[in-house]
């Protein structure tokens, strides 16, 4: 089953070229490292899969709609880069925060019930925070707000999870137990991933695909065959691929 | 005479009730915007509200009715000069208060003869509200405040985070577009309480008090309620015993207790 298709995506920044000509196809149960060098528009390509930024040309299709006329936003379920871009004196607990991912599978109008409740403590629960339920998240640590906003993302139960950079902050127990949740959800439930990351080296411990792009697809496809690949021995030079393949290792 | 005997005056009852109704209102609709970092949309609404009570004074109309869609159109230019104009929140609102008080000043001078009545707008006299007021104000409270509870999820997830709002399906730009009109209805209804001159200090001293003591949203939407009504309320009573203005008393109160829930949250936590 096709999750999400891109074909000859196109996104400006004024007269810059910030995403050049991007098509890759996501099926049930990937779970892609989207990965590149700063300013190479990982996030821009993430935050265009979600309608968050404006698309020159080209076109995005999820779960076979197109992306303008998509609505089952409940099957989705997102990490925003930079977490702290919210009001730190928002007067909001952790429960309520996680409770705002449940409003995709909301309809007009829209009320948290106390079966949402007992979902909202699950999502807690699994990333061992369900004592920071009724703390005001903006009390919180750097850390314990990532794996908040982690567990509104996964609230919902979706299909696809769109994360970017999900273990910024988190320390390296609570990392490990991240990326141990989210390969159980990806293997057990076939729940789709794609996660953005800066660290090529150790994207291939976990994700079955690698996405490298520098504002148009470099690579995509298994990590050993980005290992074994020569326009890629020829694109990074070969110690340096030899080096992430490596890490890999 | 007992201490209580002013509550069988019915100018006092109506003040009461009409100036509880809009304080609500002020309090709950604050703190979404006093959130969004839009507190200063209501003195640039009531700036507009002056031009508009002035316009419906010089062609003998009840300001009232004139103010709200005037305000409603301008509130509405306020958040199309923010999205398209390449204009900061905070200079949209200049740009169109900057209109409503130069054309309020300029009717004003024009008609010569309503100056008494425009004061009574830019300070508020709620012991003078009207039964039709009083009826006006409730019932356009209830309906603003049901507007608020029907939204409440989406107004709460757009204050927020706007971005991530929009990824769970939220038309954000919906959202916007009825806070910002809700905020002009509320601002129309409030000159009567405290007038043009304070009318943004009941949006916003609820809502600043709140943030002091709360800690998840909903206790910072109850102890906004409570501070409004109480500052409504105590204000009244004050004014009407001491013989003081009875907007600017409830204006002073609703900033003592701020000052009093700062003072708590320093020493307490």
């Amino acid at each position: 089953m096709q999750i999400a298709s891109i074909k000859n995506l196109n996104i400006n920044f004024g007269a810059l070229k910030v995403i050049h000509d991007v098509s890759f196809e996501v099926a049930k149960g990937d779970y892609i490292g989207l990965t590149g060098a700063n300013g190479a528009g990982k996030t821009t390509l993430l935050r265009a899969i979600l309608g968050l930024e404006k698309i020159k040309s080209g076109n995005i299709k999820l779960f076979g709609t197109d992306l303008s006329n998509f609505s089952n936003w409940e099957d989705i379920g997102y990490l925003p880069q930079n977490i702290t871009s919210f009001n730190p004196l928002f007067p909001a607990t952790a429960g309520e925060v996680v409770g705002l991912g449940l409003l995709s599978q909301k309809k007009f109008p829209r009320f948290i019930n106390r079966r949402d409740h007992e979902k909202i403590l699950s999502a807690l629960q699994m990333f061992n925070i369900e004592n920071l339920k009724d703390r005001s998240v903006g009390e919180l640590s750097g850390g314990q707000q990532q794996r908040v906003f982690l567990a509104r993302a996964m609230v919902s139960e979706p299909k696809l999870l769109l994360l970017d950079e999900p273990s910024t902050a988190l320390d390296p127990a609570t990392r490990e137990l991240f990326f141990e949740t989210i390969g159980r959800l990806n293997k057990e439930k076939q729940v789709t991933i794609i996660l953005v990351t800066h660290d090529i080296g150790s994207v291939g411990h976990y994700a079955s695909r690698l996405l490298y792009i520098d504002k148009r697809v470099i690579f995509y496809g298994k990590f050993s065959d980005f290992c074994s690949s020569h326009d890629m021995s020829s694109y990074f030079g070969s110690s340096s691929q030899h080096i992430i393949c490596h890490q890999h290792d | 005479m007992t201490i209580f005997s002013f509550l069988q005056f019915a100018f006092i009852q109506k003040a009461l009730v009409a100036g509880i109704f809009i304080g609500l209102l002020c309090s709950v609709l604050g703190l979404f915007l006093v959130l969004r970092r839009l507190s200063l949309i209501g003195d640039g609404l009531s700036h507009i509200s002056f031009g508009a009570v002035a316009l419906g004074l010089f062609f003998g109309f009840y300001p009232i009715y004139v103010a709200i869609p005037v305000v409603i159109i301008g509130s509405l230019v306020i958040l199309k000069i923010s999205e398209k104009a390449k204009v900061y929140g905070d200079a949209a609102i200049g740009i169109v208060s900057a209109f409503g008080i130069s054309g309020g000043i300029i009717m004003a001078s024009l008609s010569h003869g309503f100056n008494v009545d425009l004061f009574s707008y830019l300070f508020g006299n709620i012991l003078s509200i009207s039964t039709s007021e009083m009826i006006l104000s409730i019932v356009l409270s209830a309906v603003v405040i049901l507007v608020i509870l029907f939204f409440f999820y989406d107004l709460f997830s757009v204050s927020f985070e706007e971005e991530y709002a929009k990824t769970t399906g939220i038309k954000t730009n919906a959202i916007n577009t009825l806070l910002v009109i809700l905020a002009a209805v509320t601002v129309v209804l409030a000159i009567r309480i405290v007038g043009i001159m304070l009318v943004s200090s009941m949006l916003i001293l609820p809502a600043t008090t709140a943030l002091q003591i709360a800690k998840s949203f909903k206790s910072a939407l109850l102890v906004s309620a409570l501070t409004a009504c109480l500052s409504v309320i105590f204000g009244i009573i004050i004014s009407f015993l001491l013989d003081l203005p009875a907007g600017a008393t409830i204006v002073l109160l609703g900033g003592l207790i701020f000052v009093a829930a700062f003072a708590y949250r320093k020493i307490f936590s």
